[in-house]
């Protein structure tokens, strides 16, 4: 392993959590609410929830067959050394591609929201600048961080709702199912992509001080993030109602500008903004570690601190090539990411715990 | 290979006793004295005291010794007129066992054979005895002590509490410690640091409470130290930390001995210096640097209160200036219209940007706070007039500064002050600055992008392997009893987790004072 740290259950819990709400708790509500309406609730808890538990179940089981080692490393153990070496390849440039998508949402949305006049390459320069210091850090920094982060991220969200609570207008969370399931299922296609990303296990799962109790962390996060966006979503329906909420970017952002009581607590967005770069910050150092250990691991170095310097760099590159602009940006995650994601989270490791589970390959035990 | 290497050349380095160093002294009275002379030459404050012991045969002999070091009461009484009344030799004729054990009435007296010794310690302040005919000789602490008396300490003073503070003298702060732990447990190892200054250093600790991988690793670390002198303990501080680059020192200091032995019963190791009144506590984390010696003191309900206060003024300190920067260049919407309208009038004279703005006030602030330290005390009184008008009021009524800058400054200067620990609120002095400009160049967005690197940051840290943000991160609940609040003492009934693991029960548990039943009754459990 290049990464000497070592986690316990409830930060590798944590890290995969963020590694998912960092952003997704901000986007992800307008997306399943134009699909879904009234009906997100569903769309998230069994949709979303049901694939969460899957993909999670499928990284677990995959990782718990090599538990010293990530994906990466075992992969030519499992396909042959030089379809291994490519496809693990292609692995670390998905996940510098999926980097380069959070960093692009992470800057458009300060770019808009805050400083309009700093051209999004500034912005994606000092933000993977943080990341990548984060990441060069380690596992343990990144885990210990994001432990204070989350305290503060959970206090925040918590603290809009219970201020937006009074203009919650129950109204909006009705009808149910008005157009049958179909909606509640299209809507599930968006949240689930998210969800999904507690497939980073197979790039984390190496860290866990105590391997038995790997499945608390990975199906814990499906669990706490299901609840998470469930009550984030249904919030956004309450306040604005479907429709509206459906037109709007950042809908969480504009409930917390929404909010003034008394005329002593109002303006508190900026609550939204300080959670959101260090969110976005703290989602890419995670993306970013597991990109360069999985760069570095395929070219076979033994030390990841040049390769995760790359994968900045390559990020930053892919962030203006790919999502050069807002419509870019929207058109993928809205139509490719879905499917997308689903082939990268759930076929692409399905397959291979399939190929290990037939070839009978397991990597060595700790002891 | 490399240590080995600089070790002999600082040896070459000390004095020309080099060759000297590993021998013997010799039998003859004549010699020793030669070579003595010729060590310590020149030097002036070397007396030589020429004598013989007996009156039937006497024996030719001498002491020597530094003059300033020397209680010159002690030395005529206790040890001239003792050697003096010596009326004979006993049969056996004299040797130096003989001596110390009948005729020195003195505490400390040891028998040394060794140059290497014997010149240690006479430059360290003890007198030698030569005798004729014997290769050993008898090294006397005749001792005057020159430090000043214990006094209150000015760095750390608390209003309630304990009023004695470090000196100067290393056995008196020894003493000190001792006073507050009656134990055999508080072990205390000498080390000298420095081939020239030969500085003692004394490692305190508490047995069965402290790790032992901790003793072993500062010991190993002082040992490591190859160094002409010490005269600072800041220098021992950049020898001994975890991370030297970082802005943050991961080694606290204190002046007093009531912190120090809090510190001692938490598993923390101490390091006690001669020469200077501050002493060094191992390892430390951030939230131990902003309690404050008072918070014992005082009821927990005004401590818990003075230390939320206290954390709100450190993140003042910080960013304070910054965010001022921010809102008044980049976010003028985030303040109420009405507090907006009245720091844009505020403004409106001033010919600079914030930043400049900033600047110019916390550098002068900065500038007088170095001045009013290194002043003599009797220009204190002008330095706070120049302050508080030319600078404050002046500049307002010019038109350089606004208003509003000068409440944002004197805040933050305060708060500054606020901070217990003076490393800390060093650190945070600078990064104040960095924070600055980060929120002139882009604004809220800056400061949040500064602050998440500095996070990152204070997690890595450690100090001599506990990480620097604990227990907060990674979090031991049971540890957060004593950070941002602090508990009754009767629910304190662990040591930390990080330092003292292997001896955790504080006190017994269930210690809740209850009032006596109405009954009349010892006080019963209902």
């Amino acid at each position: 392993m290049l990464d000497k740290g070592r986690i316990d259950s409830i930060q590798l819990l944590l890290i995969l959590l963020m590694a998912e709400l960092g952003t997704s708790l901000f986007t992800v509500p307008s997306r399943v609410i134009a699909a879904a309406g009234p009906d997100s609730w569903i769309s998230i808890v069994v949709v979303s929830g049901v694939y969460g538990l899957i993909v999670a179940w499928v990284a677990l089981t995959l990782s718990q067959r090599f538990p010293t080692q990530v994906f990466t490393e075992y992969l030519p153990d499992i396909i042959g050394r030089i379809p291994g070496k490519i496809l693990a390849g292609i692995f670390a440039v998905v996940l510098m591609h999926i980097t380069s998508g959070v960093l692009s949402e992470g800057s458009a949305f300060i770019h808009i929201a805050f400083l309009r006049e700093t051209p999004p390459l500034l912005l994606n320069i000092i933000l993977i600048g943080a990341a990548f210091y984060g990441a060069f850090l380690g596992i343990e920094v990144i885990a210990r961080h994001n432990l204070l982060l989350f305290a503060f991220f959970s206090v925040a969200t918590l603290a809009v709702i219970l201020l937006v609570l009074p203009d919650i207008n129950t109204e909006n969370f009705l009808p149910i199912l008005e157009h049958g399931y179909k909606p509640a299922l299209l809507g599930g296609k968006d949240s689930s992509a998210w969800r999904g990303e507690v497939f980073l296990l197979i790039m984390f799962y190496p860290y866990l001080k105590l391997k038995q109790e790997a499945s608390k962390a990975a199906y814990g996060k499906v669990i706490v993030a299901v609840i998470y966006s469930t009550i984030i979503t249904m919030t956004v329906i309450g306040v604005f109602g479907s429709v509206v909420a459906s037109t709007q970017l950042y809908p969480v952002y504009r409930i917390a500008r929404y909010i003034s009581i008394g005329q002593i607590i109002e303006r508190i967005d900026i609550l939204i903004v300080i959670i959101w770069v260090a969110g976005v910050i703290m989602k890419l150092a995670i993306f970013l570690h597991a990109a360069g250990i999985a760069a570095a691991t395929t070219m076979g170095v033994n030390n990841y601190r040049w390769p995760l310097l790359g994968a900045a760099v390559i990020t930053t590159v892919m962030a203006l090539t790919f999502f050069g602009n807002q419509a870019q940006s929207d058109y993928f995650f809205s139509n490719i990411w879905p499917l997308y994601a689903f082939s990268i989270e759930l076929v692409f490791p399905g397959i291979i715990l399939l190929l290990a589970f037939l070839l009978k390959k397991k990597g060595v035990s700790e002891q | 290979m490399r240590k080995i290497l600089r070790k002999t050349e600082i040896m070459k380095m000390d004095l020309n006793n080099y060759e000297l160093e590993n021998e013997s002294i010799t039998s003859s009275l004549e010699e020793n004295r030669a070579i003595i002379d010729k060590m310590f030459n020149p030097c002036d404050d070397m007396q030589f005291r020429e004598f013989v012991i007996g009156h039937e045969h006497p024996v030719p002999a001498f002491i020597v010794f530094l003059d300033p070091a020397l209680n010159y009461d002690v030395f005529q009484r206790d040890v001239m007129e003792a050697l003096l009344s010596i009326k004979d030799s006993p049969p056996e004729g004299i040797s130096n066992k003989w001596l110390i054990q009948e005729k020195l009435p003195m505490g400390k007296v040891l028998e040394a054979q060794r140059w290497a010794e014997v010149i240690n310690k006479i430059s360290s302040g003890m007198a030698g005895l030569f005798v004729e005919g014997l290769n050993s000789m008898v090294l006397i602490s005749v001792f005057e002590n020159n430090s000043r008396t214990i006094s209150e300490p000015s760095s750390e003073t608390v209003t309630r509490g304990a009023q004695d503070g470090f000196t100067e003298d290393i056995r008196r702060n020894t003493a000190l410690l001792r006073k507050r732990l009656h134990t055999p447990r508080l072990a205390i190892k000498q080390m000298e640091v420095g081939d020239i200054t030969r500085t003692r250093i004394n490692l305190v600790y508490l047995k069965g409470i402290i790790e032992e991988d901790l003793v072993t690793e500062i010991e190993e670390r002082i040992n490591n130290i190859k160094i002409d002198g010490i005269v600072a303990d800041g220098q021992l501080e950049e020898f001994l930390r975890d991370s030297p680059w970082s802005i943050i020192s991961t080694v606290d200091s204190t002046e007093r001995p009531d912190v120090l032995a809090a510190a001692l019963l938490e598993g923390r190791a101490g390091i006690i210096f001669d020469n200077t009144p501050f002493s060094l506590i191992v390892p430390v984390n951030l939230t131990s640097l902003i309690q404050s010696p008072e918070d014992y003191y005082d009821n927990y309900w005004f401590s818990s209160f003075i230390r939320l206060l206290r954390w709100s003024a450190f993140l003042t300190s910080l960013l304070a200036p910054a965010l001022y920067i921010a809102v008044t260049t980049y976010h003028q919407e985030l303040l109420p219209t009405q507090l907006l309208l009245s720091i844009i009038i505020s403004r409106e004279k001033v010919p600079f940007p914030g930043l400049v703005e900033a600047l110019l006030m916390e550098m002068s602030f900065e500038i007088l706070r170095e001045a009013g330290v290194r002043l003599p005390r009797s220009f204190g009184q002008t330095i706070s007039i120049v302050g508080a008008i030319v600078i404050g009021q002046a500049a307002v009524s010019a038109g350089l500064v606004s208003p509003a800058m000068v409440v944002v400054v004197s805040l933050t200067a305060i708060s500054s002050f606020s901070t217990p620990s003076l490393s800390l609120a060093n650190s945070v002095r600078i990064m104040r600055f960095i924070f600055m400009l980060a929120a002139a160049s882009l604004g809220l967005f800056g400061i949040m992008v500064l602050f998440s690197i500095l996070m990152f940051h204070l997690c890595s840290i450690r100090s001599f392997g506990i990480p620097y943000l604990s227990p907060l991160a990674p979090v031991s609940f049971s540890d957060l009893k004593d950070t941002f609040i602090r508990v009754p003492a009767w629910m304190m009934d662990k040591r930390p987790r990080q330092m003292a693991s292997n001896n955790l029960q504080r006190q017994a548990s269930g210690q809740k004072p209850e009032p006596p039943s109405p009954a009349g009754g010892k006080g019963e459990k209902q």
